[in-house]
């Protein structure tokens, strides 16, 4: 059932269920219209008892109303600085203001949620600890923390780092110590940030609190920024917890000293001392579970435990649903699948074939069409001058040693154009346009001729960063062949994308052009002996090849597609088409017709 | 371009009804008893719908429903047409259905209330339209159902949502999803665990 059926059965349940006597309104109001006074004062069949029961309640809010203040009113004059913001976000967010002695001076609450867990709660001159137990109390009494969901973010703002420490251990130990005599596992994030104006500024744009705000940037860093800031905001805790322990228990990106935010125009605010603490484990409940995601997942491709190796299942979020991440290898394939967390659905899944390996041979060279021509193919196929263009260039791409095609490049304003282009027929095999916004210093988009001036004064230059990644690898310049350096910005940030293999091993790096941290390592084992690509099966071949594999015919498919594509130093064919809903892609070996990867994915 | 046509279409509609909505809320404000009468037709499920996320028992839906047509009728010139129609009559009835929870809480009502939801009398009321609502009443937080309800059942816009129930967007958004999907898993009867 999807959202519009759901919705719709709702409103069919509403409609029938709801009142139908005009008649008995129309009564009433025959009797009361023009009279001043609100009409519950006179009607006698639909009349409730209420109204003098909420005046005394009206009253009685008033009174509370004036005690409160006056107390507020006393504190503030004795005591009112602010030394620490405590905040803690559940779903419901709630702000203590501290000073200097740690008793609070206000509470306030961030969301409507939070609203709840203060009503009647006065927690004024009460000291921070004590506080912090109410709070977690009026959690666990309004059932926001439970086995569920049990992640509770404490963050403490402070100008002086080891005061919001100090404060942030104890808060800590206090909110352990509640949920432990509650019986409750919870999971504690924890952190100590100082004023930064760019997360103020995203939080109160998001309506969030600070401390929610840098956890969600964490996880977007720590996704290379694959993911957005937007798509996390409507998380709970417990959810973005799961996510920040899935990115830091596999060590794709290390969460450790202070996170830098920066726009294109290089790191502008820092939050020092930004590293998240974690206690407890983030409660998984409401979702299947790591191991019925991996029985999904095998299932689906016919396999028993016993069968694969690598088998691994990871908390990710994608397309606005939580989702495990289940990857693992078996018959010389890799397989990658996306269960839904909440009910065990395959979303997606993509298998890869890892066995042949890239052939080395002489190319004939006379045949090829020249760079010149490339060039010319590229911009003829962009419908684009060369004069229009502020960088152009063109070179024979290599991969392992082979000629794989031209590799084309330019750009036209602040969009950036690459092409592959067929070594003999000169045909467009690939291409793609990236559009960026400006950095800041201009002319830093100088393609692989990174390092030679127009960049950043911080730049680092495409040999320090070939150097960072062969160091990472662990491997000497001599051995690596097949080196590839493109220097690119993404989201603002320089990078060097850098590509080498070493014996059957293909090792894949992006680095972090300003500092030369490594963002991103993939590697990739690639089978020992490789196919002769003299054969090739043709294009109509393919396509039938896939189709039977799909076990779709060809009549009741569309905008069926078929590509030759050079990649790993052999022939392959592309096919791509739609056909029952779902969007299929194939990749197959010219060779021999193997499968390499096939991924079907719902055609939205 | 057909999305596009859709979506004018869409404004189009909501822009009519909106239209048609203030001219009979002039009427009643005019004391014209037929305009009630119209507005009580086209708008009872919607109001209906409200009084029960909050109140949360079909005995006090009711009588929120219509104390709210009465409500409207007594105070229908206070309305200025340039304003969102449906946006004032669910806010009416918004502040009847809290008063009404403040009276409830005071007299102590009974545990068992959400299983009050439905008319036990009601022929119109299938056993799925049952299952449904009781789920809504018993799975869904009180803030979930709210958005949920009036997404479903009022037309709303999940930003009028925020601004009637005084909620950040994102807040509604969040809800509005934790809610189908809670709802999804107990009428498909799969256990998340």
């Amino acid at each position: 059932m999807n959202d519009k059926e759901l919705e719709r059965r709702l409103e069919q349940a509403v409609s029938h269920a709801a009142p139908n006597d005009l008649e008995g309104i129309l009564a009433r109001c025959e009797t009361q219209k023009g009279i001043v006074i609100p009409m519950t004062e006179k009607n006698s069949s639909k009349q409730s008892t209420g109204k003098k029961k909420w005046m005394s309640l009206a009253v009685a809010a008033c009174l509370a109303l004036v005690v409160v203040g006056g107390g507020a009113g006393y504190y503030y004059q004795s005591n009112n600085a602010v030394a620490s913001v405590v905040s803690l976000d559940v779903n419901p967010s709630v702000e203590l203001k501290v000073n200097k002695n740690e008793k609070v001076i206000s509470a306030t609450p961030q969301n409507e949620d939070g609203k709840v867990i203060l009503e009647g709660l006065d927690l004024k001159g009460v000291p921070v600890d004590v506080a912090m137990n109410a709070v977690i109390g009026s959690l666990l009494q309004h059932g926001y923390v439970d086995e569920l969901a049990n992640s509770i973010l404490i963050t403490v703002e402070d100008d002086d780092v080891q005061r919001g420490e100090k404060l942030q251990q104890e808060l800590t130990a206090q909110a352990d110590a509640a949920l432990a005599s509650a019986q409750i596992n919870g999971a504690i994030l924890s952190q100590t940030l100082q004023y930064n104006e760019e997360l103020s500024r995203k939080a109160e744009e998001y309506g969030i609190s600070a401390g929610k705000a840098a956890l969600i940037q964490a996880i977007v860093e720590g996704s290379n920024n694959t993911k957005t800031f937007e798509s996390l905001v409507g998380l709970t805790v417990n959810e973005l917890n799961l996510l920040y322990s899935a990115q830091n228990t596999t060590g794709t990106q290390a969460q450790e000293g202070s996170t830098v935010i920066g726009g294109a125009d290089g790191p502008t605010e820092i939050l020092v001392s930004n590293t998240i603490q974690t206690s407890g484990t983030a409660s998984q409940s409401a979702y299947i579970g790591a191991d019925a995601a991996k029985s999904a997942a095998l299932k689906h491709a016919g396999l028993s435990p016993n069968q694969v190796t690598f088998l691994k299942a990871e908390f990710d979020y994608d397309d606005g649903r939580m989702i495990y991440e289940v990857d693992f290898h078996a018959n010389s394939k890799k397989y990658e699948y996306e269960i839904d967390a909440s009910n065990g659905q395959v979303v997606k899944y993509e298998t890869e074939a890892t066995g042949t390996a890239p052939s080395t041979g002489s190319a004939n060279t006379s045949s090829y069409i020249g760079e010149s021509a490339a060039k010319t193919a590229a911009l003829s196929h962009a419908g684009v001058k060369e004069s229009d263009t502020t960088y152009c260039n063109a070179w024979l791409e290599y991969d392992d040693g082979r000629a794989e095609c031209y590799e084309v490049e330019f750009m036209v304003g602040s969009s950036r154009y690459e092409y592959e282009i067929a070594l003999t027929s000169g045909s467009v095999i690939k291409h793609e346009v990236k559009t960026y916004s400006q950095p800041a210093s201009g002319g830093s988009t100088t393609g692989t001729q990174a390092g030679n001036g127009g960049g950043t004064s911080s730049d680092i230059g495409s040999e320090a960063a070939k150097s960072a990644a062969l160091k990472d690898a662990g491997v000497s310049a001599s051995s690596a062949t097949g080196m590839k350096v493109e220097r690119d910005w993404d989201d603002g940030r320089l990078e060097y994308e850098i590509e080498f293999w070493v014996d059957s091993t293909e090792y894949d790096y992006t680095v972090d052009g300003t500092t030369g941290a490594i963002l991103k390592r993939d590697t990739e084992r690639h089978g020992s002996t490789g196919s002769s690509t003299s054969s090739d099966i043709g294009g109509d071949k393919a396509k039938s090849i896939a189709l039977n594999h799909a076990g779709v015919s060809e009549s009741s498919t569309s905008g069926l597609k078929v590509q030759q594509d050079y990649d790993d130093g052999r022939l392959e064919y592309e096919v791509e088409f739609r056909a029952n809903g779902l969007e299929y892609e194939y990749t197959i070996l010219a060779s021999d017709g193997t499968i390499l990867s096939h991924e079907s994915d719902r055609d939205d | 371009m057909l999305m596009l046509l859709t979506a004018q279409t869409t404004q189009q509609h909501g822009v009519e009804e909106r239209r048609e909505l203030d001219e009979l809320l002039s009427g009643v404000a005019a004391g014209n008893r037929e305009a009630l009468a119209q507005l009580y037709r086209r708008t009872r499920t919607a109001v209906y719908g409200l009084a029960l996320s909050y109140v949360k028992n079909a005995h006090d839906a009711q009588d929120v429903t219509q104390d709210t047509f009465v409500r409207v009728w007594d105070s229908a010139y206070q309305y200025k047409p340039q304003g969102s129609p449906m946006g004032w009559l669910l806010a009416v009835a918004r502040s009847l259905a809290l008063m009404k929870l403040r009276q409830s809480s005071r007299q102590e009502q009974l545990e068992d209330e959400e299983w009050d939801a439905i008319p036990a009398d009601s022929p119109s009321v299938t056993p799925e339209d049952r299952q449904v609502l009781q789920q809504a009443m018993a799975a869904l937080t009180d803030e979930e159902r709210q958005v949920v309800m009036l997404h479903a059942v009022t037309g709303l816009k999940h930003r009028e949502i925020a601004h009637l129930l005084e909620m950040p967007l994102a807040t509604v958004l969040s809800k509005y999803h934790r809610a189908l999907k809670k709802l999804r898993v107990q009428l498909e009867g799969d256990d998340p665990r």
